[in-house]
Parts: structure tokens; C-alpha cells; sequence
């Protein structure tokens, strides 16, 4: 992997051994209160992005986020300076399956919020079914409901409205503009036009990929 | 995350995961067992490698098998068929060229160890010769071994198991009696590295006495007179003999080998048991660590096997804001709960095994709690720290310091 890149690009890998693919990404600098959309077509590194901006993948090269630079090692195993900031709903691994819905209250900062994001969730009802006994849609959502009741500055959302109606999918607009109204920075990744359509906050787009190696 | 969140994180994931609990839980199980065996077989060779001969080159006892003769001259163990009446006794005793004859009446035990009823004047001769110990020459003789951990005065409860080289003499035979007495102990021998340290030897006459009064006890229950104590009472189990000259010890031997009774040499069948007493000894020296290096690869397989399952949960927990750190110690805290688990399988059978066995005593399982929980404790932590350090060190080695790359 390189190492010697632009300050405002980051280098990762996707995939492991010989099916694996070098990706560049060329991203703004993150400040408070802002909410970012990063765009590009199905395939192209998104998911990936956004996992490095949470710390879960290594990479080459640094990210800033409210003013400070965090450098990446691309042979590190992540980057606990943002892991440690941000909260992340990604595309898999949404939900803990072993454990029951009231069980993930144990990873958040506030029960009081996270049962009233499950309220308007409509999971309220469901606090001792376990995560693999719910839908797709269900525990897209309680994953949601976990990330946003952690309170971190920084959330990233991969495709939030996976496997959602439109009601739901509005809700989670409202909820990500008001988060932005507080004072929160969110990255989200969103082919959903509903989504968008009903934020209620300036966007800032970017394209991300900036050349696959 | 508090301590209090990582143990409920952990109990969830022991739950969660059944068929990994029973797994880890089961192979603990059987390593503590397979440990806990170990100590028995190693707790019983070495009690056994000490009883060593006193110095007697023969052993007398009637015809029957010569191994088993010897075992039971040894170990008070296996018990005779036939005792030595008193003409044999004294044709033994008034051969040429033995020195010492020392009579034996086994069949009872007081505190676990063997009681050995004897004749006075011919033990306390051979014990003042071999040992130069001159033992008080009280009305009644109760003598201790070193290794029976009893003192001058106690009193102890004489439990009769077998009289059957007794009944051999009697007609009338009967089962065993229950009929318990006291001794009080009139002297303690010095150690003597011998199977004399584990033996309390008393005057064969009381023996005798209480076998009569027992007998005339069960005479009078069935309505009929018993007969006067006569010398059909008076039997020995066997006889220890020493001879004035070792060169003599083929002949002596090869001239009672032809009557009704056996002269065992202790220096060629004793050996052979000694020997084979001691491979057991040594092999079972190993035989822990061997276990703990068997529950250390087994351990690592298992989690090799899991590996995978494990990343993802270290990756669900790091996702969900749990620090890598913490996510590893959620991890060792489920392995700790299901090796608690296997623990207290391990626990719960053997004791319910033992309760089978011995029946319902809880006199019996206080004293294998004082006694046999030290063992058990010892084998228990060796398993417990032998699989917690494996586990945690491939955790904290492979699972903590993994890439998510692959799973992301």
C-alpha cells in the first residue's frame, strides 16, 4: 500500500488476499453541525469509506474531523481516535443477534432516549425478542436507535433506511435533521430519494472515489 | 464499560452460545475428572509405596495363593480365607533357624488404618531388637503407628469388617457383626518408614475376646448355649518371620511350601509389587501436567475452531462503541462463565457419584469435604488456570489484534 498521498485523501483496501482492491477517497473536512452525503454508484467504495471514517478499517493517509487531523496506519486494525468519537450504523453487522432488544441498552449513553427512539420505532413492545428473531426492517432500526442514543459527536449512517417504508424512512429524516439542528455531524450514504427529499438541513454532497487503483 | 455491564454482556453470551457452553463446559468437566482420578490413583500408590516391609524375609499363612498372601501381609488388604491355628503358629515358630515369629490377626480397623491383634511377648521382642523401641508394659497392649496421627489416652471406635479366617474354624459360621468397641491407645511408635506406621497393633487376645462375645451374641439370638472359647478361637492371619541366618530362608521355606501352609519370601514376590507400586507413583507425577497441557491444546483448538465467530463478536461489540480492550474482556469473561460451568458440573457429578455410592451420609460428606476438597480444589484451579491463560492470551493475541477488514 502507498503511503506517500494528499493530506486530504485517504488509501484503503477493500476485500483480503488476491480478490482485494486498492481505493483512493478524497474527502472534506468535517465540521460540526453538518451533515454529509457521499455519493457514487453501487460498488464503488462507499461502505468502505465510511467505515474507515469510523475507525473500523485501517487506512493510509489522515481525516479531519471538528479541527484535529487523525492520522490512519494502514497496518494498524483500526483507529481508536475515531471509533472512540463516532458511532456507526453500517450496512452489516447492524445488530447484536444473541442479545434481546432491551440488551442493547447496554451500549448506550442514555436509556431514556434509547426507549424513546424505540418508541418511535415501534420496538418498544418487542424488549425481550432477540435481535435474529426480528426483520430485516426491525433491526435496521434498533440499530438506529442504538447509534443515535449514544450521543457521540460524530455518527455515521451506511444506508440507513435499508429495508424501511416511506413512514419510517421519513422519520429517520426528521430524526437525522433535528440531530443536525443539535449540533451533531453525520456522514450517510443514501441511495433513498425519500430520504432526502425529507431532510430538513443543508447537504453537503461529495463524490468520494477518486480513482480505483 | 463497568465491570457490572461486561459480566451481564458475558452471562448473555454464555446463554446465547449453548452448543460452545456445553462444549467448554463438558471438556472442563472431564479434564477436573480426569485430574481428580489422577489424585486418587496417585494418593493410593504413594500410601501404598510407604508401607514397605519391616524387615520380616518370610511370611506365613495358610495354603491358599502366595501373591495374595503377600499383598495382604503388606497392605491389609485382600483378605485371607484361612488363618494359622496355634500348632501351626508354633510349628513355625520352633523351626530351625527362625529367630522372630511374629503372629497377625487382621480383619478390624480403627480410624481407617489397620488393626493388627498380635502376640505381646513375641512383638515387643522382635520391636526391641529391630527398632531398640521398648514399648510400657501396660495391662493392655495398643500400640500406633507414627503415621496414624493418634496419641497416648485416645479412645477410637474398632469397626470389624471380616473374621473369615476365624469362621474357617468354626462350624457355626455367620455374617459380619456390627458389634463396635473401644480401644484406648497405650503407646505410639516412633516412624519406622514401614507399613508399621499405619497400623495399630494390639494384643490378640482382646480381638479374640470380642470375636467370642460376638459370637455367643448371635448364639443367644438364635435361642442355643455357645460353646467355651476354646483354641479354635485363638488363629492368627499370618505370621512375619525373621531368620537368624538369610542363607537359610530357601530352606525353611522349601519345608513348610509342602504342608498345609505357605512361607512367603518377602524379598522376591514383595519386590516385584514394590516395583510396580513405584511406575504408578511416577507415572501419575506426570499425569497432571500431562491434563493441563491436554486442556491447554485442546483449549486452543476449540477456539481456533471459533475463531471466526469470535472476531465477529469482538467486531459487533467494538461496533457498537465497546472499546477493543473491553470487547476482549467481554470475550474472556464468557470463556471464564462457561469454565465456571464446566467446574461446577464437575463438582455437582462427583459428588453426586459419591453420594450414589456411599448413600445419603452427611457425616461422610463433611468428611470428604475437609478431606478430598483440598485434592479437589487444587485439580480444579490447575484446569481453571491452564484454560483462562490460553483463552485469554489468544484473545488478546489473535482475536483483539485482528483487522476487521474481512468482515467490515
Amino acid at each position: 500500500m502507498e503511503t506517500t498521498i494528499a493530506p486530504s485523501q485517504i488509501l484503503c483496501v477493500r476485500g483480503s488476499g488476491k480478490s482485494s482492491t486498492e481505493l483512493r477517497f478524497e474527502l472534506p473536512v468535517l465540521q460540526r453541525g453538518h451533515l454529509y452525503h457521499v455519493q457514487g454508484r453501487s460498488g464503488t467504495g462507499k461502505s468502505t469509506l465510511l467505515s474507515c471514517i469510523a475507525g473500523m478499517l485501517p487506512f493510509a493517509g489522515t481525516i479531519t474531523v471538528f479541527g484535529k487531523t487523525i492520522s490512519g496506519n494502514a497496518q494498524s486494525t483500526g483507529t481508536p481516535e475515531l471509533y472512540q468519537l463516532s458511532s456507526a450504523l453500517l450496512q452489516r453487522h447492524v445488530v447484536d443477534p444473541d442479545l434481546t432488544v432491551r440488551s442493547h441498552a447496554t451500549f448506550v449513553n442514555s436509556k431514556r432516549d434509547f426507549d424513546s427512539y424505540l418508541a418511535e420505532f415501534d420496538l418498544l413492545s418487542m424488549n425481550k425478542k432477540k435481535a435474529n428473531n426480528m426483520s430485516m426492517g426491525q433491526q435496521q432500526r434498533l440499530g438506529l436507535a442504538v447509534v443515535l442514543a449514544q450521543h457521540r459527536d460524530l455518527i455515521i449512517l451506511d444506508e440507513p433506511t435499508a429495508h424501511q417504508d416511506i413512514q419510517y424512512t421519513r422519520s429517520i429524516g426528521s430524526i437525522i435533521s433535528r440531530m443536525i439542528h443539535e449540533g451533531k455531524t453525520i456522514v450517510f450514504s443514501s441511495h433513498d430519494r425519500e430520504l432526502l427529499q425529507s431532510l430538513d438541513c443543508p447537504v453537503h454532497q461529495f463524490n468520494n472515489v477518486v480513482k480505483p487503483a | 464499560m463497568k465491570l457490572k455491564q461486561i459480566v451481564g454482556l458475558a452471562g448473555r453470551y454464555t446463554a446465547s452460545d449453548m452448543g460452545i457452553t456445553l462444549v467448554i463446559a463438558l471438556a472442563t468437566c472431564c479434564f477436573i475428572w480426569a485430574l481428580q482420578v489422577a489424585t486418587i490413583v496417585s494418593s493410593t500408590s504413594d500410601f501404598v509405596a510407604n508401607q514397605r516391609n519391616p524387615g520380616f524375609e518370610l511370611v506365613a499363612g495358610a495354603n491358599g495363593d502366595p501373591l495374595r498372601l503377600s499383598i495382604h501381609s503388606m497392605y491389609n488388604v485382600l483378605q485371607l480365607r484361612d488363618g494359622l491355628t496355634q500348632s501351626e503358629y508354633y510349628a513355625v515358630k520352633e523351626s530351625r533357624g527362625v529367630k522372630h515369629a511374629v503372629p497377625f490377626l487382621s480383619g478390624e480397623t480403627v480410624n481407617s488404618f489397620g488393626l493388627l491383634g498380635t502376640s505381646r511377648p513375641e512383638f515387643l521382642a522382635w520391636l526391641s531388637e529391630k527398632y531398640a523401641v521398648d514399648v510400657p508394659r501396660d495391662q493392655v497392649m495398643c500400640v500406633a503407628g507414627a503415621a496414624t496421627g493418634m496419641s497416648v489416652g485416645d479412645v477410637h471406635e474398632v469397626n470389624h469388617h471380616h473374621h473369615e479366617a476365624m469362621e474357617h474354624n468354626h462350624s457355626h459360621s455367620h455374617s459380619h457383626c456390627e458389634h463396635d468397641q473401644n480401644i484406648r491407645v497405650s503407646a505410639v511408635l516412633p516412624p519406622t518408614g514401614t507399613w508399621l506406621d499405619y497400623r495399630v497393633i494390639c494384643d490378640a487376645e482382646i480381638l479374640w475376646h470380642q470375636h467370642y462375645d460376638e459370637w455367643v451374641h448371635m448364639f443367644e439370638e438364635s435361642g442355643e448355649s455357645a460353646p467355651p472359647m476354646s483354641d479354635d478361637f485363638r488363629v492368627y492371619s499370618w505370621v512375619g518371620v525373621s531368620v537368624a541366618n538369610p542363607v537359610l530362608t530357601d530352606r525353611i521355606r522349601q519345608v513348610f511350601d509342602v504342608n498345609s501352609m505357605h512361607l512367603v519370601s518377602t524379598t522376591q514376590e514383595l519386590r516385584d509389587i514394590e516395583s510396580a507400586v513405584q511406575s504408578v507413583s511416577a507415572f501419575t507425577t506426570y499425569f497432571d501436567w500431562l491434563v493441563a497441557l491436554a486442556a491447554v491444546l485442546c483449549t486452543l483448538l476449540l477456539l481456533l475452531l471459533i475463531r471466526k465467530s469470535l472476531v465477529l463478536r469482538l467486531l459487533s461489540l467494538v461496533l457498537r462503541g465497546v472499546g477493543r480492550r473491553a470487547s476482549t474482556t467481554v470475550l474472556s469473561f464468557t470463556v471464564m462463565l462457561q469454565v465456571l460451568l464446566g467446574a461446577l458440573v464437575f463438582v455437582a457429578s462427583f459428588f453426586g457419584l459419591m453420594w450414589i455410592t456411599e448413600g445419603a451420609d452427611s457425616q461422610w460428606l463433611g468428611s470428604w469435604a475437609t478431606i478430598g476438597g483440598i485434592a479437589i480444589a487444587q485439580n480444579t484451579v490447575l484446569v481453571l488456570a491452564a484454560i483462562l491463560i490460553t483463552s485469554s492470551l489468544f484473545l488478546y493475541l489473535s482475536v483483539r489484534k485482528t483487522s476487521f477488514d474481512e468482515f467490515v
